[in-house]
């Protein structure tokens, strides 16, 4: 008697916690806080909740991959730059990402993004022969994203077909995660269920939502507390000015033949070269399931009435010189990209032509300095153009 | 108020060092389970590698 009157009132303690910790992240999350948009981290990417209850009218979103986590505290990051222009810039993507998350992204939170504009940064070293693989997209999959995409009314079927087919082709289907959103599928098809899963399904969703909005909520706060919030000062920033000051520091400490930074030669690429050289020479940005994944994204795009601009990195010319990359095979990104750009009615700005500008990247793919700030530019003029 | 007293005595019998350990017990289950779903599930993230590059 004793221990069921013990647990009788450990569970009123307990949903009482529940409670109390469901509406402090809640609060948490309804911030209303540009710098929501600029607090790199994986937890707010995969939470549907989270980016669509911190877009107002004046969010821009900028997505990419590894790049936002490999020097977010540094000065011409876009989340330093765009605090100082006082724009609402929200930054989705870690290393991983590729066209189809960020297409499954878009098309849950698009209705969202009031301002219709969508800049993505797209690495070289995604349109590989293989595409992307089944661990790394499984790792970056969102379902809350993919279940807010399946109800979203303003994406036609056939795209939406399309976002589940290729879906089910990437997704590890070893994982939980692939019954998941399988049952939605079945759920969004009106097939028929049982009562078990239907209510499973159900169960799901809200645990599902409930982890998204207390783990963000919590780790939110949590960075909130350490942001002080300053206003920026809301004007463009003088681009060549912040470029001289890059480059010139930049330089100093990369001195190499691949002119990457010293330190990151010595740790990270120095250990690899024997093994490296001439490895590439086989190797194609030529032929790749990513291409048509960036179609899927455009399609989202337009679909949805947004404004896309594809802004096509560079990679280390040097280094993929000494790895035997032929360069014609890496070059050939550069059509294809704006083929499908022209096609969709998507600007497109083309840095490719950097390969070989020192300073431009600090290793092989990721930008330094000077090459941030021609990114931050390109990103500014797109999204402040009528 | 006779009432009241007797039923708080009763309480005070009932709430004893057992009751009391019992709760903590239950609850702290509840709670350990509680923040492995919310912080503890989910795949490993990848890390980004030079190697792949």
């Amino acid at each position: 008697m004793k221990k069921i009157a013990a647990f009788l009132t450990a569970t009123i303690m307990f949903l009482a916690t529940v409670f109390s910790v469901h509406v402090l992240a809640m609060r948490s999350m309804n911030s209303s806080n540009d710098e929501f948009g600029r607090w790199i981290n994986t937890k707010k990417d995969l939470s549907y909740q989270a980016i669509a209850s911190n877009m107002n009218e004046r969010t821009y979103l900028m997505m990419g991959s590894s790049e936002f986590h490999h020097g977010k505290n540094k000065n011409y990051h876009p989340t330093q730059i765009f605090r100082e222009t006082d724009m609402n810039v929200m930054c989705i993507g870690a290393a991983k990402n590729q066209c189809l998350s960020h297409a499954l992204t878009l098309a849950a939170v698009g209705q969202e993004l009031k301002t219709k504009k969508v800049a993505i940064l797209l690495s070289p070293s995604w349109f590989s022969k293989e595409g992307i693989d089944k661990t790394s997209f499984t790792a970056r999959f969102s379902e809350s994203c993919y279940m807010a995409m399946l109800e979203n009314k303003n994406l036609s079927e056939v795209l939406r077909q399309k976002l589940i087919d290729r879906t089910g082709e990437v997704l590890d289907t070893k994982m939980s995660v692939y019954e998941n959103i399988q049952r939605g599928n079945r759920v969004k098809a009106k097939a028929e269920m049982s009562l078990k899963d239907y209510l499973s399904s159900k169960l799901h969703k809200t645990v599902l939502n409930e982890r998204e909005l207390v783990s963000t909520g919590v780790l939110w706060a949590e960075h909130k507390n350490k942001t002080d919030n300053m206003k920026g000062k809301g004007t463009e920033p003088d681009w060549r000015k912040l470029e001289e000051e890059a480059q010139e520091s930049f330089l100093k400490k990369a001195d190499n033949q691949f002119y990457i930074k010293d330190s990151l030669y010595v740790s990270k690429v120095l250990p690899m070269m024997k093994e490296r050289k001439g490895e590439d020479v086989n190797r194609t940005y030529g032929e790749s399931p990513e291409y048509g994944d960036l179609e899927l994204f455009l399609e989202v795009c337009r679909e949805m009435n947004i404004e896309a601009d594809l802004i096509l990195l560079p990679v280390n010319g040097y280094w993929y010189d000494y790895t035997g990359f032929p360069k014609e095979n890496r070059e050939i990104i550069v059509d294809k990209v704006d083929t499908i750009a022209k096609k969709y009615g998507a600007q497109f700005c083309s840095l490719f032509g950097e390969c070989y500008t020192p300073g431009f990247l600090e290793d092989i793919v990721h930008p330094a300095g000077k090459g941030w700030i021609r990114i931050n530019e390109e990103v500014y003029r797109f999204f402040n153009e009528a | 108020m006779k009432k009241c007293t007797d039923f708080l005595m009763k309480l005070k019998s009932f709430i004893d060092r057992d009751y009391v350990k019992y709760v903590g017990i239950f609850y702290l289950l509840m709670m350990v389970l509680y923040l492995y779903v919310m912080f503890g599930m989910g795949s490993e993230a990848p890390k980004f590698t030079y190697a792949e590059f």
